[in-house]
């Protein structure tokens, strides 16, 4: 059921895994370049950082766009409930590191940029000594620069923004990193996990890749398990896997399980019962309106209360706005407040109805995507807690908004 | 609040919109006209202010103005034909009221 | 008779001109106040405030004008374009073609936003409180004659007005109501530099 490929090899609890076992295990990073495209369009890599994109459009786009691209790994992992880029990070940088060598071979890169959460010192740590550690001269001029600690920190233009004007503020204006990113330049911005897979498909090709997955999904994919389960962490699994057969990896899940959220707190919420049989791959709950995101799996019981959690991360969301405009700052605000008030003092019909306006009304509005993600995961509450949502008694005490809350 | 619907909503605004343009365009047209008339009075406040014209007239005589503004400016025509003292630089430049 | 004319008009086109340009200030100053009332919606502050300027240009344009062709000055274009390059109060006439110049840079830049983005914009649009000032100096400057009692009244009342909003809009800060959010993110995701 596990198929462990990324996180194959020594124990994850030794750390990061030195260059010298690096390539003992693995053997050199292979010589590839341009035509790696190619196998990375028969593969079908999705990326894993959140949007599942297919990787060989991405890079074609890139390499179309100009020359001398800038390759971005992004290490940011802003979700507060994944965990799977940092122990990536801090278990495996050479893989990391090997897949942004492939890509900057692949496309003439001019530069490399590691862009790690600043918060995430093990990740840090790993990333700063695997790259002193490596030879190839496009690594050694790769730049390791901090992510700031806010959510949206971590999306693609922010960490563009971040390289261009050291303000790591996100927006959906043109033109895009892809096109026009760091200096101008036509920017790959990667999720490290994505960058791992490409570090083995350049090794072993597509047709390995191919080799793993279920039910018509390809490769494998790291998920963090969260929430009401016994063994929560981050499992490696083939793509295509069902959400009850990863609940069983975690140990299990609670009988009395309620629903499970899908993607973090960019994706949306799902009644357990229909998770259940979900398949875990991107193709597949794209037929269901849902997306795999980052892979975050969280699982909240019936014990737990479904308004609540909605409340405390509408809230959490709404604090992560960056005040560039008015309808995310203030319509996030808006709709955290009156779910704090169904929580706190009980369902009322005017909030309830308050929710569903001002949800439709913020959507699009934004000068990025950060309010429709946080829309999104709002309306998918409303559907599967809608029982709770209209009977809610009041019984959540209100907290002082928190970052990087689990 | 009463209940509107979107339409009439949507209605008002871009008629309040429509208003408020039209109030800047004839704020606009006011400032113009009364730069206009702006530069008019000040000509006259100028012409007065200055010695030796009480008009815009092609006198002469350098006599001071009978409008009783004061005057800062003290000098009168030094050369024998000049009704308005144009410049203080002393650089000799002929003035003359005449045409 | 045309030479006193164009005299006459030079000085009072000046004068219209230094009160359209505070006009044209004190709303900009309003404007990042956005204030806003029933019937007078936000962008109408703004509004009036791009259109007096073009105003202004039109009535500077005419007191450059009639002064340069005035035969009695003898100024001649170059003293209109290059600062200092007049015989004529070479100093504060100079400090006219600086102020006049920063102007037109201001409002071309303001026309070319698309061009040149918005923080280039803001940049020189900063201009303008050098622009002001200068101006009201050389009006002072240009002439023992400027110091006649209309004109020191309208000056007088315009640095008033202006000093006046310039602290008000120090003192009641930007209405801006996500200046200060927008604030706090900003140093938050600020580069550091690696830990």
């Amino acid at each position: 059921m596990s198929r462990l490929r990324l996180l194959a090899g020594p124990d994850l609890s030794l750390g990061a895994e030195r260059l010298h076992a690096h390539i003992e295990r693995l053997g050199p990073p292979p010589v590839v370049r341009g035509a790696l495209i190619d196998v990375l369009e028969t593969s079908g890599l999705t990326g894993r950082g959140g949007a599942s994109f297919p990787v060989a459009r991405k890079w074609r786009s890139v390499a179309h766009h100009g020359s001398g691209p800038v390759v971005v790994a992004n290490g940011a992992e802003g979700e507060p409930q994944s965990l799977k880029d940092r122990v990536l990070m801090s278990t495996r940088p050479h893989l990391v590191l090997d897949g942004a060598l492939l890509a900057a071979r692949a496309l003439k890169a001019s530069q490399v940029v590691l862009y790690v959460g600043e918060e995430h010192r093990a990740s840090w740590a790993a990333m700063a000594g695997a790259l002193a550690q490596r030879p190839e001269p496009e690594l050694r001029r790769a730049r390791l620069v901090a992510a700031p600690h806010r959510y949206v920190a971590g999306e693609s233009s922010a960490a563009v923004h971040l390289l261009e004007a050291s303000i790591a503020s996100p927006t959906s204006k043109p033109p895009e990193p892809h096109i026009a990113g760091v200096g101008g330049a036509p920017t790959l911005v990667q999720n490290v996990e994505t960058l791992a897979h490409i570090a083995l498909i350049g090794r072993y090709g597509a047709d390995w890749f191919r080799s793993a997955g279920r039910r018509g999904g390809a490769g494998t994919v790291l998920i963090t398990i969260a929430g009401a389960v016994p063994s929560p962490g981050v499992v490696e699994i083939e793509a295509g896997t069902t959400v009850r057969e990863v609940l069983d990896m975690a140990g299990g899940s609670d009988p009395a399980a309620r629903a499970v959220l899908i993607g973090g707190y960019f994706g949306a919420w799902v009644d357990f019962t229909t998770a259940q049989d979900l398949a875990l791959d991107p193709a597949a709950l794209r037929e269901h309106g849902l997306g795999l995101g980052c892979g975050v799996v969280g699982v909240i019981s019936a014990r737990g209360c479904g308004v609540c959690e909605t409340a405390r991360i509408m809230r959490y969301l709404a604090g992560e706005s960056s005040a560039q405009c008015g309808p995310c700052f203030f319509g996030l605000r808006a709709l955290a407040d009156a779910c704090g008030r169904i929580a706190e003092k009980g369902s009322n019909a005017d909030d309830l109805a308050r929710l569903h306006r001002w949800a439709r009304d913020v959507r699009g509005r934004g000068a990025c995507r950060h309010p429709d993600g946080a829309v999104t995961f709002l309306q998918s509450a409303l559907h599967t807690f809608a029982p709770e949502f209209s009977a809610h008694p009041a019984h959540w005490r209100a907290q002082a908004p928190g970052r990087g809350v689990a | 609040m009463t209940r509107m619907n979107h339409l009439e909503e949507v209605q008002s605004m871009i008629s309040a919109r429509g208003r408020a343009q039209r109030l800047l365009n004839t704020l606009t047209a006011g400032v113009a006209v009364a730069a206009v008339a702006g530069v008019g009075a000040f000509g006259y406040l100028s012409a007065a202010t200055l010695p030796g014209a009480t008009s815009l007239s092609t006198s002469t005589i350098s006599t001071t103005s009978s409008s009783g503004t004061t005057s800062s400016s003290s000098s009168f025509g030094l050369s024998s034909s000049s009704g308005t003292v144009r410049s203080s630089s002393g650089s000799g430049v002929a003035v003359s009221g005449g045409s | 008779m045309t030479d006193q004319l164009l005299w006459y008009t030079t000085r009072a086109a000046g004068a219209v001109s230094l009160v359209l340009l505070t006009a044209v200030v004190i709303l900009g100053v309003l404007s990042a106040l956005r204030f806003k009332a029933a019937g007078w919606p936000a962008f109408l502050t703004t509004g009036l405030h791009r259109n007096v300027a073009l105003v202004t240009l039109v009535f500077l344009g005419l007191h450059i004008v009639t002064a340069v062709v005035d035969p009695f000055t003898n100024l001649g274009w170059v003293s209109a374009i290059v600062p200092f390059s007049s015989y004529y109060r070479t100093f504060w006439l100079g400090l006219g073609t600086i102020a006049a110049e920063l102007l037109v840079a201001v409002v071309v830049t303001s026309l070319l936003r698309g061009l040149i983005g918005h923080a280039a914009w803001r940049v020189i649009h900063w201009l303008t409180y050098a622009s002001w000032p200068i101006g009201v100096i050389h009006g002072l400057g240009t002439g023992t004659d400027a110091w006649s009692a209309w004109f020191f009244g309208v000056t007088c009342a315009c640095v008033a007005a202006v000093g006046f909003a310039v602290v008000y809009r120090l003192v009641a800060g930007s209405r801006d109501p996500l200046a200060a959010p927008r604030a706090s993110f900003r140093s938050e995701v600020e580069r550091k530099s690696e830990p």
